[in-house]
């Protein structure tokens, strides 16, 4: 009696695991020719909690494009995190904007890993998922607020009066914030007149935006600014100063170099050879007179 | 005779133009050449497989990024790969890891750094001897300095979670693509990390699992900003510990 339940319990077991060790290189060719249940297990795969099947899964997926993309729209409706967060990359990498009513619904479940939504949106690049994006820069999940601001930048300047308008209403510093680097990044023209006026913890902010944007409108509000009593703002102020190419900053920027913080000094000094085209020396936190090094290498 | 001699002359004539031609083309091509990539070709003595011939133009840093990396070496060490005429500095490294990128440890082979030219449409054949590291001579990179000079903060991962076995990369330089100038231990399970540098200045900071290269796909990663292009800097004033630079990680896609 025992005897064939125990060949059963041994068939049955010798199925499902050489079923779960399902080559992903067999599952992609099967699915690449049209077999669903391979598709199916192929997108399943990308939520394996092997590093390597995961990854394998994932390049499988993006290669072999639209028979597997209705499994990974059911991936996004998963409560499994890898897999939500590789089915959003996966729609991302393949740019299809089909993909985009389940995007955004996505971007909707709140407690899932939606940064990878919102960088699949930006990959995307459709400009109809502003209003979405913008929205998402009020959100508390930090990590979804920073791919959403880096996902408007792709979109570019089409998002400027989007962002300008949650800039004008919102209270939340942190979503203003966002709203500021978005602004800056694309050098909304626009927004130079609100800039100005940014007050508070995101007055360093609005300064570095002013100073990426480099309208001339800003060089008073940015000379006000060097002598701003947080070394923060000053800084910036300094930095955007060289951004905005007006002569006019060059007195102010010289009395900055006496600035009691080394780090304003040093801003003033390259600030003023980008103005002047000439080298210009700063005294460093250890009272020595030097050139500021080159940023970029 | 003379006619005899002259009809001859007579039928060499297009035979001569022929080679005039074929000639012209072929120093048009050599011309050419110099814009031709040679093969550089030669063998890891040992013979050493698995290994990489890493490659850097002459005067750079051999620890930053190599411009041109080899395929791995085969059973008889083997390697060749094609480089435009100038010239380079090449080093041999392997890692018991696998890993392509990254401080070459204990246990790792490494060969010297060899100077080399290549010139055009000459094929060059160069040997290496790799050796086994026996000891850090050198830290790379200076992991730590000393004093009380740093950064400090949380990893967290993409769910808010602190994450664990990260490691922070400290960057002067604003495109991060440099050999970074510090790089802290592992972060433990609170995720935090403490960086000490040698001097205040401007830093750019990264978080990742892996040491080195590029990132890659599936690796976790982080940069210190706020979604723009630019990485924020961190201000770190002399003789203090800059704190709250918490960063986010998530998988590279």
């Amino acid at each position: 009696m025992m005897r064939p339940l125990v060949l059963v319990l041994i068939a049955f077991l010798t199925v499902a695991c050489s079923a779960g060790d399902e080559g992903v290189d067999a599952l992609a060719r099967n699915a690449a020719h049209g077999d669903r249940g391979a598709a199916k297990r192929l997108v399943l795969a990308m939520g394996d909690r092997t590093r390597e099947r995961s990854l394998d899964a994932y390049k499988s997926v993006v290669s072999v494009g639209n028979v597997v993309i209705p499994y990974l729209y059911k991936g996004l409706a998963s409560d499994d995190q890898d897999l939500f967060e590789a089915c959003a990359a996966a729609l991302g990498n393949i740019g299809s904007t089909d993909s985009l009513p389940a995007l955004k619904t996505a971007l909707g479940r709140k407690g899932m890993r939606r940064y990878a939504v919102a960088w699949a949106l930006g990959e995307i690049g459709d400009p109809s998922v502003t209003v979405l994006l913008v929205r998402s820069l009020a959100t508390g999940d930090v990590v979804l607020r920073k791919a959403a601001v880096r996902a408007l930048v792709r979109l570019g300047p089409s998002v400027g009066p989007q962002v300008l308008e949650m800039l004008e209403r919102s209270d939340d510093p942190k979503a203003r914030r966002a709203a500021i680097r978005v602004l800056g990044e694309i050098k909304e023209q626009a927004a130079v007149p609100l800039l100005t006026e940014v007050e508070g913890i995101n007055r360093d902010a609005a300064v570095w935006a002013l100073g990426r944007i480099g309208n001339p409108q800003a060089l008073q509000p940015l000379l006000k600014d060097l002598s701003d009593e947080r070394w923060s703002v000053r800084r910036q102020a300094a930095q955007a100063l060289g951004n905005l190419e007006d002569a006019g900053a060059v007195p102010a920027l010289r009395r900055t170099l006496d600035d009691p913080e080394a780090v304003v000094r040093e801003w003033a000094a390259r600030s003023l050879e980008t103005l002047t085209g000439k080298r210009v020396l700063y005294r460093d936190e250890d009272g020595q007179i030097v050139p500021p090094y080159n940023l970029y290498h | 005779m003379n006619r005899w001699i002259f009809r001859r002359l007579i039928s060499v004539i297009p035979l001569m133009a022929m080679m005039a031609v074929v000639l012209l083309l072929i120093s048009g091509c050599s011309e050419k050449e110099k814009d031709k990539p040679s093969t550089v070709s030669g063998t890891v003595t040992v013979p050493l497989s698995e290994a990489r011939l890493y490659i850097y133009g002459e005067g750079e840093d051999i620890f930053a990024p190599a411009m041109v990396i080899s395929e791995p070496t085969g059973p008889d060490g083997a390697f060749s790969l094609a480089l435009f005429p100038g010239r380079y500095v090449g080093v041999v490294r392997k890692r018991e890891s696998g890993e392509s990128a990254g401080p070459v440890r204990i246990g790792d082979y490494k060969s010297r750094p060899v100077s080399f030219e290549v010139k055009a449409g000459t094929p060059l054949t160069l040997n290496f001897s790799a050796v086994v590291k026996v000891a850090n001579e050198k830290a790379f990179p200076s992991l730590q300095a000393k004093g009380n000079t740093g950064v400090e903060g949380t990893v967290y991962d993409a769910d808010g979670n602190p994450a664990v076995g990260v490691r922070v990369h400290v960057y002067d330089h604003i495109q991060m693509s440099e050999r970074p100038k510090y790089v802290s231990e592992k972060t433990g399970p609170n995720g935090r990390y403490l960086v000490k540098v040698r001097h205040g200045g401007t830093y750019y900071l990264a978080a990742r699992d892996r040491f080195g290269g590029p990132p890659q796909l599936g690796d976790l990663y982080g940069r210190y900003d706020e979604g723009t292009v630019d990485p924020s800097g961190v201000v770190v004033h002399k003789g203090e510990i800059t704190q709250g630079i918490d960063i986010i990680v998530h998988k590279v896609w």
